[in-house]
């Protein structure tokens, strides 16, 4: 990757939040901030959590209504 | 690079398609499963099950009310169910997209189910997420090239 391009990247990261930039005489200096980054596992987590127990009762109410029309 | 953040649930449910999908827009049906919880005790469930139509399902949870916004984009019965979906804390306009997919599979259906958060479809205030969603898309395109 060309440093440009490298550059650009860094950039979308900052813009993103997920970099600060830091100017230090000639040098660019880069910290992670991965606060972004765990809000969006903590996203996927807390609805894959909440689906399964949906889709559980969903099961369980088709099994309920199959058992409740045969009888 | 449609959408960056994805959840995919799979499984094995023993009723046809039909009965399946109708589930999801029986109101009698979707307040016994959609969004409940075990500790929860519901309060609203009002469907308008059709394309453009609304959904608020909400569901009281030790005093404090979870409500659950969803708007049918397509309904396609018994195949797709794809919903735009809301939901406490974040913001009314903050959408994410749900889409229900449904084959028959011996007696029963395999259904499969995406959570997706994608630029597309949301109009997202927190700065943080456009820019998750932006990153993405980026370290895509870096693998793209490194694969081409």
């Amino acid at each position: 990757m060309s440093f440009a391009g490298a550059s650009k990247h860094v950039r979308a990261l900052e813009k993103a939040g997920l970099v600060e930039r830091r100017k230090a005489g000639r040098q660019m200096l880069c910290r992670l901030r991965a606060e972004p980054l765990r809000e969006a596992e903590a996203w996927l987590r807390q609805w894959e959590k909440a689906w399964t127990v949906s889709l559980d009762k969903l099961e369980a109410l088709l099994r309920d209504r199959k058992g409740g029309e045969q009888a | 690079m449609t959408a960056p953040i994805v959840l995919a649930v799979t499984r094995e449910i023993a009723a046809p398609p039909e009965r399946v999908f109708d589930a999801w827009l029986d109101p009698a049906q979707a307040g016994q499963f959609l969004f409940r919880t075990d500790e929860g005790e519901l309060v609203t469930c009002e469907i308008d099950a059709r394309v453009g139509g609304r959904a608020t399902i909400v569901e009281r949870r030790g005093g404090v009310d979870a409500r659950h916004r969803l708007k049918f984009e397509e309904i396609d019965r018994p195949r797709r169910l794809v919903m735009l979906f809301s939901a406490d804390p974040a913001a009314e306009s903050e959408w994410t997209r749900v889409t229900i997919t449904l084959a028959p599979s011996g007696a029963g259906s395999t259904l499969t189910l995406t959570h997706e958060m994608a630029p597309q479809w949301a109009e997202y205030e927190d700065r943080t997420r456009e820019g998750w969603t932006m990153i993405l898309g980026n370290l895509a395109r870096i693998l793209e090239r490194h694969h081409g």
